[in-house]
């Protein structure tokens, strides 16, 4: 009679690990955050935006940022004055990362790139992308030098 | 008394898994209802890249991401203005832009425009979604940086 007991009793303890187990696996599931399929659009628009504007963007140098990142990259560094253009570039960029970007707490990664080629320092706000961070399709606009110049931007979760 | 204990246990687990379906359910709610809210905000901001009013154009040629300022004064006063069409055509949103000189020499907000701005009676939320455009000002011939801030009312 009390060996059946004990039986009994295992078996409901049997019963309720694999409720728990169970249980636990649904909560981890529903814990799991969703990406919301606004995500998939908004992300890739903002990024072409930001760099279709801030590459068209008149600085105080009276001339646009594409040009100043194009006379960095050809090191002719005649259009800033007495300020390196890349330096300018960067700062300029920087700048308008923190005030948009920077102030709606997304992490992003800006890269300027010729080939193989880097003068300017990649901008990184809010720590930048890591290789294991949930992104949508990065954002590209295309300076047109030969070869390319590329900027890319990358925006993370 | 041990079949007793047993169906006692038995109810109490299917209680809990009970209880525990049903947040589950309600927490599946809530997510559909974020997304068609996401959804709303995006419909409305596709509305908004197919406003030419406000848009920059050379011959006709219309570019989305370009906002020309003196258009934006222009359609400010008409949407003040109007109550029956655009009412209808954008619902309740706010348009606000904003102008930033990234430049290291200001680095600063300059000036900003509330476009349109339509709430509802009563207050139940308000969601936003920023792009950075072009805002381009053809008595200079220049072109500066810009953010349009379009919140919905929900």
């Amino acid at each position: 009679m009390r060996r059946k007991a004990q039986t009994e009793i295992l078996g409901v303890a049997v019963i309720v690990i694999i409720l728990i187990v169970a249980g636990g696996f649904l909560i981890g599931l529903s814990a799991r955050k969703k990406s919301l399929p606004s995500d998939s659009f908004v992300d890739p628009e903002l990024a072409h935006s930001f760099l279709y504007t801030i590459a068209n963007t008149k600085t105080e140098k009276n001339v646009i940022v594409s040009d100043i990142i194009e006379d960095c990259y050809s090191n002719r560094q005649d259009l800033c004055g007495n300020v390196d253009c890349c330096d300018y570039a960067y700062a300029t960029i920087k700048n308008a990362m923190d005030a948009t970007l920077g102030n709606w707490s997304r992490k992003a990664t800006l890269s300027i790139t010729q080939q193989n080629n880097v003068q300017i320092d990649p901008v990184i706000i809010n720590g930048g992308c890591g290789d294991f961070d949930e992104q949508e399709s990065p954002g590209y606009y295309y300076i047109t030098t030969r070869p390319h110049i590329v900027m890319k931007l990358q925006l993370c979760k | 008394m041990e079949n007793t204990f047993i169906l006692i246990v038995i109810f109490l687990i299917l209680i809990l898994a009970l209880i525990f379906v049903i947040a589950v359910q309600k927490s599946n709610q809530r997510d559909k209802v974020r997304e068609l809210q996401e959804l709303e905000l995006v419909k409305k901001s596709r509305v908004l890249n197919f406003l030419p009013e406000m848009q920059c154009s050379d011959n006709n040629d219309l570019d989305p991401d370009c906002y020309d300022i003196l258009k934006i004064e222009v359609m400010k006063e008409i949407f003040d203005n109007d109550k029956d069409y655009y009412p209808v055509l954008l619902g309740n949103v706010r348009i606000l832009i904003r102008k930033f000189d990234p430049s290291p020499e200001i680095n600063s907000w300059k000036d900003e425009w509330l476009v349109y701005d339509n709430p509802k009676a009563e207050d139940k939320g308000y969601r936003e979604v920023q792009f950075p455009v072009l805002l381009r000002d053809v008595t200079s011939n220049s072109d500066y940086f810009g953010v349009i801030y379009l919140g919905v009312y929900e």
